[in-house]
């Protein structure tokens, strides 16, 4: 195990405690059962997207069409799930291909199209949206109750929301990235034209990166219609820059080959609760995306700080 | 196609490797033209040939990266038409690419085994099982200083490369593909290689080894083939030809490998650059010296004992340095780049491809970087003066390029190397630094890069030079430093600057001090 790739995850973690430190001091109720889920409740959706967000990255990409996805899974699942356990799963299930279809476009054009990452997804971030249009021209559309509280209760202190967070990172994304195509996603960024002498299939691998970003949108997109029980068409638009300043926050490299999860996890809480954090504070709501971003500039200047110290400035630059 | 005497009957089936009639062209410009090349089973065969000549082209189609445009490769007998590097693996060629294919932010163990990685449940890679194959393999070539758990990002240049070849061995190849494999590693790291080669060999694995390190691999290759102009010239035993009929070979003329005459130094010249206990953070310790005008000064030693340090320090690469910097007489302070270029002091620096070039951009782009604000006026670059001086530039240093708007990436390294050397020669520095200007050129370039040198010289400049070529340093300096351990530990002078005195003081032995130099081997080991 090597702890210094969990440094760049420090940053994050730190910048959470002390905003929740503050919350607390401005809103002592948040430290209740209560309080607790609804904070979980509202970073979850973020955390996925940036796990999605932070699995092309590291490809040295970047998936403009994550707010899309998220979008057009909403819709879906608002529009066609049932009240029975058998059309939930099977509209989850659904979701999550939409999901992995829309990945798996995003990636056989970037790898086989040779198109570059950001005009594929920002291509690509336009028809998803259509289609969630198409699906759900207004918003509307419900799931089942029991859907909803599954999702986004609680066990006492324990919100089910990071449960699923939880099992979505563990379950699923972790095996992927501890197995040759986990690493092979790291080489592909790190050293593209290495990847491929060294035997490393990298169409293959970036196409793989793009679906395993598309189905954790998906995800993204499910928990989000519990949490609202309507659909939207338009209602993932800020989680395609929101879960880019996620993972670059949360320590990952925009150049690829660099990132862990629990960085763009812990800054895409971070990011999702700074909005209630102004409003507990009393910012206007017309000047809360100035001061979000401001404060977006502020803690990524601080993180920049410490690789300033280097030694060596040869080894920054060369970084 | 040359074969040998000796092999009669018995060639055909001892043959590993066959590529006959292989043809390669790039824009229009051929880098093999019906080349035949073949490597017998349990042989170490060096490929060698001036730069151009075709070699790094025929290493890349016999481990799969390009297709040939013509030709046949038959591998045991068998044709074969590599897909990819994976393909070529799979048939059991591994490469060590002259570019490092390494992967940074990864650890070492997982650069060396990615693809093959031992993996166990649902294709969960092990890391203990990974660890542990990376040990037995360290252990093989005795290595022990690098850890399998450090990320490459931060080893050294040797290290890295001897990674590089770490993970071709891992493949467990029948044939493995040196291409400069060894151009950063010192000279203990390349004996080890050698040994662990042999082994291979004798096991039956076929090595073909490209190095421009003629007088090491002379040694200890079994046969040697010659390309020049991406053809065959010629495949010799290697005790069949002496090193002059080979350099001829490969350059088609009768070269003699020999040093521009050293510059005649004024005695009371004053000194153009003075240390005095110059020391940086653990690296480097108390180093003083001085250096005149049209003076050469050689930093030799072991690989990594701070003449690498040392140059990037007083380039201004590094933070906390201590001591006195005193150049033409003033004390001078160079705490960044910026301030040693303002103080004339020029960097030619080891990895050429990071440090010392932007390899998108154009070879005009490059060569007037540090220089364009001479080149217009209020911040607009004229630009026929700029091609004016490009077009001088090139000639002077005879770069060889179809153009100067091609981008840096498409020229040799030998080519790359004359553009840092252009970027600096007009700033106006009076202080050349050099790391290991010659690392991975050809015989033809290097003689070139002396001429340099010494001209540098004769234009009053001063230059430091530090290289792993010991020849080099006896061959263009006035003075040699040996360091060690971060310390000057003997200058060398004249006459006195010979192969067995550098070495003696790099190893700390000889000249009475032999009682600490038995302690230094041990350290070094």
């Amino acid at each position: 195990m090597n702890l210094r790739r969990y440094r760049s995850s420090l940053l994050a973690i730190i910048g959470l405690v002390l905003l929740l430190g503050y919350y607390w001091y401005q809103q002592p109720l948040i430290l209740s059962p209560f309080g607790f889920r609804l904070l979980a409740n509202q970073g979850t959706t973020l955390a996925l997207a940036a796990l999605a967000q932070l699995t092309v990255v590291l490809t040295g990409g970047v998936d403009l069409s994550v707010g899309a996805i998220v979008s057009l899974s909403n819709a879906i699942a608002a529009t066609y799930m049932g009240d029975s356990p058998w059309s939930v799963f099977g509209v989850v299930l659904l979701t999550l291909g939409a999901g992995a279809g829309a990945g798996l476009v995003n990636g056989l054009l970037v790898a086989y199209g040779r198109i570059q990452p950001i005009i594929v997804t920002l291509a690509t971030l336009y028809i998803y949206s259509g289609f969630a249009l198409l699906i759900r021209p207004q918003p509307g559309g419900s799931v089942p109750g029991y859907y909803a509280s599954t999702l986004t209760g609680a066990w006492g202190w324990l919100p089910y929301s990071l449960i699923v967070l939880l099992a979505v990172t563990l379950a699923f994304r972790m095996p992927i990235m501890r197995s040759r195509l986990g690493t092979a996603i790291y080489a592909v960024g790190d050293n593209p034209g290495g990847a491929h002498m060294s035997g490393i299939d990298v169409p293959r691998t970036l196409v793989s990166a793009y679906v395993i970003g598309g189905v954790l949108a998906a995800c993204a997109g499910l928990f989000l219609t519990a949490q609202t029980t309507s659909g939207d068409a338009t209602v993932g638009t800020s989680y395609t820059l929101n879960s880019v300043a996620a993972v670059v926050f949360g320590g990952a490299i925009l150049g690829g080959g660099r990132g862990l999860a629990l960085g763009p996890i812990v800054a895409a809480f971070f990011i999702s609760i700074i909005i209630s954090v102004l409003f507990a504070a009393g910012v206007s709501s017309f000047y809360q995306s100035v001061f979000q971003g401001g404060i977006l500039i502020l803690v990524l200047m601080f993180g920049n700080a410490w690789t300033l110290r280097a030694r060596n400035r040869l080894t920054v630059l060369r970084s | 196609m040359s074969s040998h005497p000796e092999s009669g009957a018995s060639a055909a089936d001892r043959t590993l490797l066959e590529a006959r009639g292989i043809s390669k062209s790039f824009g229009g410009v051929h880098a093999l033209e019906n080349a035949d090349f073949s490597c017998e089973a349990g042989e170490i065969h060096a490929l060698l040939g001036a730069n151009g000549a075709g070699k790094s082209t025929l290493v890349k189609v016999l481990s799969g990266v390009q297709r040939a445009d013509a030709g046949t490769v038959a591998l045991g007998g068998e044709t074969v038409s590599f897909s990819g590097p994976a393909e070529a693996a799979r048939h059991g060629v591994a490469t060590v690419f002259q570019e490092l294919s390494l992967f940074p932010h990864l650890t070492v163990a997982e650069n060396i085994v990615i693809g093959h990685q031992p993996t166990g449940f649902l294709g969960q890679i092990s890391q203990r099982r990974m660890r542990a194959e990376v040990r037995e393999l360290f252990e093989s070539l005795g290595v022990d200083h690098i850890a399998p758990g450090a990320l490459v990002t931060d080893l050294s240049l040797a290290d890295r490369q001897l990674v590089e070849i770490f993970k071709a061995l891992s493949k467990k190849p029948k044939l493995l593909i040196l291409d400069e494999g060894t151009s950063a590693l010192g000279r203990k790291e390349v004996q080890r290689l050698f040994d662990l080669l042999r082994k291979l060999k004798a096991g039956g694995t076929s090595v073909i080894f490209i190095s421009h390190r003629m007088s090491e691999i002379r040694e200890f290759v079994d046969r040697m083939t010659i390309f020049r102009n991406g053809r065959h010239v010629a495949t010799v035993r290697a005790t069949e030809a002496s090193d002059g009929e080979i350099v001829e070979m490969m350059l088609g003329q009768k070269v003699e490998r020999s040093f521009p005459e050293k510059t005649r130094l004024a005695t009371d010249e004053p000194a153009l650059l003075e240390l005095a206990g110059f020391s940086a953070g653990s690296g480097l310790h108390d180093i003083s010296f001085s250096l005149r005008r049209g003076e050469v000064l050689g930093l030799a030693g072991l690989e990594g004992q701070g003449q690498g340090t040392l140059l990037l320090a007083l380039f201004g690469a590094y933070r906390g340095i201590t001591g006195d910097v005193t150049i033409s007489g003033k004390p001078a302070k160079v705490a960044t780049p910026w301030d040693a270029k303002a103080s004339g002091i020029a960097l030619i620096p080891e990895d050429r491809k990071t440090e010392g070039l932007v390899l998108p951009m154009s070879v005009r782009e490059n060569i007037t970087f540090s220089v364009l604000s001479r080149l217009g006026r209020f911040g607009f670059v004229n630009r026929a003066r700029e091609t004016a001086f490009v077009s001088e530039m090139m000639e002077r240093l005879a770069v060889k390029a179809a153009s100067m708007e091609l981008p840096a990436r498409s020229l040799s390294g030998g080519n790359q190397q004359k553009l840092v050397l252009a970027k600096w020669l007009e700033t106006g520095a009076d202080i050349f630094l050099f790391y290991d200007p010659t690392r991975g050129i050809d015989v033809g370039t290097k003689q070139a890069f002396y001429e340099l040198i010494v001209g540098l010289t004769r234009e009053g400049k001063g230059v430091i030079v530090y290289s792993t070529e010991t020849s080099e340093l006896i061959g263009l300096c006035h003075r040699v430093a040996v360091m060690d351990d971060g310390r000057i530990a003997l200058t060398l002078q004249g006459d006195d600057i010979t192969e067995q005195d550098i070495l003696a003081a790099s190893l700390g032995v000889g000249r009475g001090r032999a009682d600490a130099g038995s302690e230094r081997l041990e350290a070094a080991q």
